[in-house]
């Protein structure tokens, strides 16, 4: 076990370390002078040159390269080119939103998917089983922000909207009346179209300004997880050790919960892991639907500005985030699945 | 993890397509692709408006007989944008993902060939990539280069070559113990040429189910970059963009959200469905649990 778990960290730190050159050599290639960025075309050569000199952008490659690892590590990090603020400040207040945008994501999805694959499972082969994987599948093809643009209309927009049609007849008229429980709730709750207050304002404002997002987020990946759940239970199911239960007579659903659900928590763990990357990626486009400032938004603009330094650590500090949670998984696996232990 | 499969089968190509014909997810998914591909396909040659069009005295008009997806800000006609959108997407996703094959495939079985260092420092290689969120990735070479459905295609491709690298891999470390291996080998036949005659055709059906996946993934990255601008430069449509566009008008034109977002969703689902179908099929292991 002790072996597995140092020969799992040494090729993650192996990863850590090939990831940091190419995201140091990207950088390097990047078309665009920052310090021509930051002064203007009217600057002088002299000022460019001084400016260079003063940020580090003359010295060798190696040098820099071990200069900014070293910053990095110690979350001395160096100033942003656009704001002039310590990056390390910045990243700081980005996942101050975007943690817990995807904290709250990962436990909605996680809370929706594993009933509804444990339920279509038990249903297997029947019309539930049947419309809730139909259902999975469209949430699977849904892309985010479409979604996160749906919710937006429908909680925020239309209770609105509904109040001027409430009064007239015919089909929009209709839908008003039918709906005004739940449109009038929806205005209750006021939930916020896009932006973030910030943690300073209170809990419930920021709060709320997370909820649409999460959902938008969570969406996806909970389809994902409920097929998963659903297939590897299923497999499960076909077991002998399954069929002995049953034969001792233990109730089919006592079964699940006790012998099936467990053992089909390896391969949903595996795709927990593997989906903590793709939320990140989700981050990007969800805080870009509902401006929210936080790590994807803050990337984004930076990539388009040309803010090197904050690039360079963000992308860093996203990379460090999903080698050390799929270390964690495969750690995880170890422990569940003594067989994984030894050397592959 | 790729641990090699066991349960990979080895079937002739023509008994695939006959067993999912029979497959009602597969029948559903060829359908619904193609109609994209068909709409894609028509607008070559016709669309009911010219896209680039602009007719401001029609703006944001609501479905009717003479535009059957309604009009969008600029008064132009969303279902002729929704035709060329589906050939933008096809063409990005499609070529993204003959890069995966192209390269990812060699890559794979020239790994599972030699095994050992080539081997190690290949798989080690495909981690560093997957280590990176793939959208962040294409938000950045998109944004090095330069927004447009070249650079999308690039962005998007790069991310699918560790994706055919390791089913190529797992799929080849498979067949290589196998007896009729061992016998060509006696026979005298090269590594490639075994790779080449005996390896490939025998995990065609798993590139097939894995190339509709990324195809799928492919329409729904494209749409994701050209959400945030990255993508097929205007006037050129893409779905994305119509969509990005849409957000800022829900409030007057509701209905130009609408048909956009269907039409990724109907583009994906048809592909994933396919995808499942064959899966099916290919899999006797699901197959069994049924």
């Amino acid at each position: 076990m002790i072996g597995y778990f140092f020969s799992r960290l040494g090729l993650s730190a192996l990863s850590l370390f090939l990831a940091s050159l190419v995201v140091f050599a990207v950088m390097i290639v990047l078309p665009g002078d920052p310090t021509r960025l930051m002064m203007g075309i009217s600057a002088t050569e002299d000022a460019v040159q001084a400016l260079r000199e003063q940020m580090g952008l003359n010295l060798p490659l190696f040098e820099r390269y071990f200069t900014w690892l070293t910053g990095f590590l110690t979350g001395n990090m160096g100033r942003s080119y656009t704001y002039s603020v310590p990056v390390s400040e910045l990243i700081y207040g980005a996942v101050s939103i975007s943690l817990p945008l995807a904290l709250i994501a990962l436990i909605l999805s996680t809370m929706i998917a594993i009933p509804t694959g444990l339920y279509a499972a038990s249903r297997h082969g029947k019309k539930a089983d049947s419309l809730s994987m139909g259902v999975a599948q469209i949430g699977i093809a849904m892309p985010n922000f479409w979604f996160a643009i749906l919710l937006v209309y429908a909680f925020v927009l239309l209770p609105f909207q509904s109040q001027a049609w409430a009064g007239q007849g015919g089909f929009w008229g209709g839908v008003a009346t039918l709906f005004s429980p739940a449109f009038s709730f929806f205005q209750w709750l006021k939930l916020p179209a896009g932006g973030f207050p910030g943690w300073e304002t209170g809990f419930i404002p920021a709060f709320k300004a997370l909820i649409l997002p999460a959902i938008a987020l969570a969406l996806p990946q909970a389809a994902i997880l409920a097929r998963v759940t659903r297939s590897a239970l299923l497999e499960i199911l076909g077991e002998d050790y399954i069929r002995t239960a049953r034969a001792k007579g233990l109730p089919r659903n006592l079964v699940i919960r006790r012998h099936a659900l467990r053992n089909a928590m390896i391969p949903v763990l595996t795709i927990l892991g593997l989906q903590f990357s793709f939320l990140l990626s989700g981050t990007i486009i969800i805080e870009n639907a509902f401006y929210l400032p936080g790590l994807g938004r803050m990337v984004f603009q930076a990539i388009t500005q040309r803010d090197l330094i904050v690039v360079q650590s963000v992308v860093m500090l996203l990379v460090l985030a999903v080698i050390v949670v799929n270390l964690i998984v495969d750690l995880l696996y170890a422990v569940a699945d003594p067989r994984l232990r030894r050397p592959a | 993890m790729a641990l090699p499969n066991p349960n990979i089968t080895v079937l002739p190509t023509r008994d695939v397509w006959a067993m999912a014909t029979r497959s009602p997810a597969f029948v559903t998914g060829l359908i619904l692709t193609s109609i994209i591909l068909l709409l894609g396909l028509i607008s070559l040659v016709w669309t009911p408006y010219d896209v680039s069009l602009v007719t401001i005295a029609e703006r944001l008009k609501t479905p009717s007989h003479s535009h059957l997806f309604g009009t969008d800000h600029f008064g132009r006609d969303i279902l002729s944008m929704i035709m060329v959108g589906a050939r933008n997407s096809i063409a990005v996703a499609l070529v993204a993902v003959g890069i995966g094959v192209i390269i990812g495939v060699p890559l794979g079985c020239w790994a599972a060939a030699r095994g050992g260092l080539i081997d190690a420092s290949l798989m080690r290689g495909n981690d560093v990539v997957f280590a990176f969120p793939a959208l962040l990735s294409a938000v950045m070479i998109t944004a090095i280069f330069g927004p447009g459905a070249v650079n999308a295609i690039i962005a998007i491709g790069i991310f699918n070559i560790p994706v055919f690298a390791r089913v190529a891999r797992a799929g080849a470390m498979a067949i290589w113990p196998r007896d009729f291996i061992l016998a060509a080998r006696a026979a005298g036949k090269s590594r490639m040429q075994i790779t080449l005659e005996h390896i490939l055709p025998n995990m065609m059906h798993l590139l097939i189910v894995q190339g509709t996946i990324q195809f799928s993934l492919g329409i729904l990255a494209e749409a994701g970059l050209s959400y945030l601008g990255l993508g097929a430069q205007p006037p050129s449509p893409s779905w994305g963009r119509m969509l990005a566009e849409a957000q800022t008008m829900m409030s007057i034109g509701p209905h130009t959200a609408l048909f956009p977002g269907l039409a990724i969703v109907i583009s994906v689902l048809g592909l994933n469905l396919m995808g499942d179908g064959l899966r099916d099929v290919l899999d006797p292991k699901l197959s069994r649990s049924k």
